[in-house]
């Protein structure tokens, strides 16, 4: 069963029911989180993403995962590489037992395909091979809850000195990129329009930049790991940690300092572009919770 | 993309299937061994077979001198094993190998008459040590280079007629390579097979396995293997990278940065017996020197460092090799990277081929500079 959407409890809870229902001898917990979970008086071993690869775990485990096993995958979409050989080490584990959880907050990491990871996990054979299709989300049993998000934009009004900095940098960024990689030209664009920003940070609020160079209080980074929503001054430049970050914060809420400066507009845009891939998702997904 | 499709048949049972065919099929049949996984798997299945024929096979080894001692083993391993099913082949004579780590030293010749006090090793007593074909009718590929590797694999080949040459070639390894051996049938429907020359042909009968096939076959079957394999798996290279390879050679040389510990005596050996060893020890995995991935601080691009390497590059005859070779490639980044490292691999027989292509990273800069 893949659950999209569950908040910890709530995966507890399948958790639970998914033990009193089934004759389950030892639970295998393949998780991000370091949380455990309670499965009672049934036997749980956890195991991290870093373990599943490494021969002390995978030998042992293919010889000790038998059908009344139960393997719970958390939060295991770690990369888009369906090839990854963690993700392959983990379908051998799962090729042992036919009880499986699999719970992802988000159903993609960036594009819709992604979503074939998780149906690798619950069924790799029929999957190889294919590529994603929506039809697909209603040949496995798949429960989604939306998660509730809001995106707005917080203006920055810049000078027409610091727009013609800004271009001037952009130049110099392209003129000394030497064989650098042309993608370090946004992230750093992205990262300079941030003391455009600075003057606008006020004390009673929490922000989150892509590192600690405001050296304030009340600027965390990505890295932190608070729970509470904060305003976003420059978003990370993989998506995954954002998307780890969306995960973990409440409210649902992300207001993002922009300059109005197109190395700003094109990480909004991305944002709201990966926001509308997740709309439609949802909107395909007719099962829900 | 290319795909494995699953079938209701084991790869065991369907290369035990194929290797039945290529007996009914074949009086004389040879088995290429290297010490590596892959050929021992399909030497024991070929032995097997022949134990249950009552049948001889050729077990033949090309024996390049600068190898690991483990290798050697497992060679002597293999062909003990089934004694009375097989004919040792193992071919120790002089051939020429190219060594990636040295502009100076730039070939090897294999078991080199008057150098013997320096060779890897002695000869083996029941080891094939001089050419076992006719001298006037013996092919070069290319003259300027000498006899190498693929000349003593041809001459052995085209001296012995109809028969069967089986091979440990896996598809996954390799897609290209196993694209361009099966494109057409090399005997009668055998699509698993290339033609060969006096009614002979290479046969593929493990193509289909994966890696962990091989393993299993080797862990169920209780077979010794190469001790190079548990030295790798326990540096934490993954299951599916670990390979026994040559030591010197431009596609191989990166096995010089482990062989110090995995086998002291033979690197000990190895330094004396040819140039650039330490070079490509020290080396051999760093980004900027021989594998070319990052570009020395010195230059600007590598436009700059190609022509640099290309002006000072020792041998005048290969130099010319790589200006013709060059003249007619693209100027830019992307292809002069890869030039730079045939030059620094001294690759002057093209085995590894340039992509010459427009530099994908001029699409990608042009991207940014519109957006921002």
């Amino acid at each position: 069963m893949i659950f999209i959407g569950l908040e910890r409890s709530e995966k507890q809870k399948k958790l639970s029911e998914y033990l009193q229902n089934n004759n389950i001898r030892k639970v295998f917990i393949i998780s991000t989180e370091k949380k455990e979970y309670d499965t009672g008086n049934v036997e749980k071993e956890r195991l991290d993403w870093s373990d599943v690869i490494m021969y002390k775990y995978f030998y042992r485990l293919l010889e000790e995962i038998d059908p009344k096993c139960l393997i719970v995958i958390d939060e295991m979409m770690r990369t888009q590489n369906r090839s990854e050989l963690t993700y392959n080490c983990a379908h051998h584990y799962l090729n042992q037992t036919p009880h499986r959880l699999i719970f992802e907050y988000f159903p993609f990491i960036e594009q819709k395909d992604d979503f074939l990871i998780l149906l690798d996990f619950q069924d790799k054979p029929k999957y190889r091979g294919k590529g994603f299709e929506w039809g697909m989300l209603k040949e496995q049993d798949i429960r989604v809850k939306k998660a509730e998000m809001k995106f707005e934009i917080l203006p920055v009004p810049i000078s027409a000195e610091e727009k013609a900095e800004y271009f001037q940098k952009k130049e110099t960024l392209f003129a000394e990129l030497g064989s650098k990689n042309p993608d370090t030209i946004p992230r750093n664009l992205h990262v300079f329009v941030g003391k455009y920003k600075k003057r606008n940070l006020y004390s009673g609020k929490i922000y989150v930049a892509r590192n600690s160079r405001f050296n304030m209080l009340n600027v965390i980074t990505y890295k932190n790991q608070s729970t509470v929503s904060a305003i976003i001054i420059d978003f990370p430049h993989r998506r995954i940690d954002f998307n780890d970050y969306l995960k973990r914060v409440t409210p649902p809420m992300v207001s993002f300092l922009s300059t109005g400066l197109p190395v700003d507009n094109y990480y909004a845009e991305s944002f709201r572009k990966w926001l509308e891939r997740l709309e439609e998702f949802y909107d395909q997904a007719s099962i829900s919770e | 993309m290319i795909r494995q499709v699953y079938q209701n048949e084991t790869v065991l049972n369907a290369s035990r299937r194929r290797i039945s065919y290529v007996f009914d099929e074949y009086d004389n049949i040879v088995v290429s061994i290297s010490g590596g996984k892959d050929s021992t798997v399909l030497a024991h299945l070929a032995l097997k077979e022949a134990k249950k024929r009552g049948r001889k096979i050729g077990l033949f080894f090309l024996d390049e001198e600068v190898v690991y001692d483990s290798t050697i083993k497992q060679i002597e391993y293999l062909m003990n094993l089934f004694p009375n099913n097989t004919i040792k082949l193992w071919y120790q004579i002089e051939f020429r190998l190219t060594n990636a780590t040295s502009l100076k030293e730039g070939q090897l010749i294999c078991w080199e008459a008057g150098k013997h006090k320096i060779w890897m090793r002695q000869k083996n007593k029941e080891s094939i040590q001089h050419k076992s074909w006719d001298k006037e009718k013996e092919t070069v590929r290319d003259k300027n280079k000498g006899f190498g590797f693929y000349d003593v694999l041809d001459n052995f080949q085209n001296n012995r007629p109809n028969t069967a040459f089986m091979v440990g070639l896996r598809a996954v390894e390799s897609m290209n390579r196993w694209r361009a051996v099966s494109k057409n049938p090399g005997y009668k429907k055998c699509f698993w097979s290339t033609k060969l020359q006096n009614g002979s042909a290479a046969f593929y009968p493990i193509y289909d396995f994966n890696f962990h096939d091989i393993w299993k076959y080797i862990y169920d079957e209780g077979l010794k293997y190469s001790k190079i394999y548990d030295y790798m798996w326990k540096k934490g290279t993954p299951l599916n990278e670990i390979r026994v390879s040559s030591l010197i050679h431009e596609k191989s040389f990166k096995a010089l940065v482990d062989l110090p510990e995995f086998e002291p005596k033979t690197y000990d050996r190895l330094l004396k017996r040819i140039d650039g060893i330490s070079i490509g020890s020290i080396y051999g995995k760093d980004r900027a020197m021989l594998k070319a991935q990052k570009l020395p601080k010195n230059y600007r691009n590598w436009r700059e460092y190609r022509n640099f390497l290309l002006a000072t590059y020792p041998d005048a005859d290969k130099k010319t090799i790589f200006e013709k070779r060059y003249a007619h490639q693209l100027d830019n980044d992307y292809v002069a990277r890869q030039q730079c490292r045939q030059l620094i691999l001294n690759d002057y027989e093209n085995n590894l081929p340039i992509d010459n292509k427009p530099d994908p990273r001029m699409e990608e800069l042009e991207k940014w500079r519109e957006i921002l």
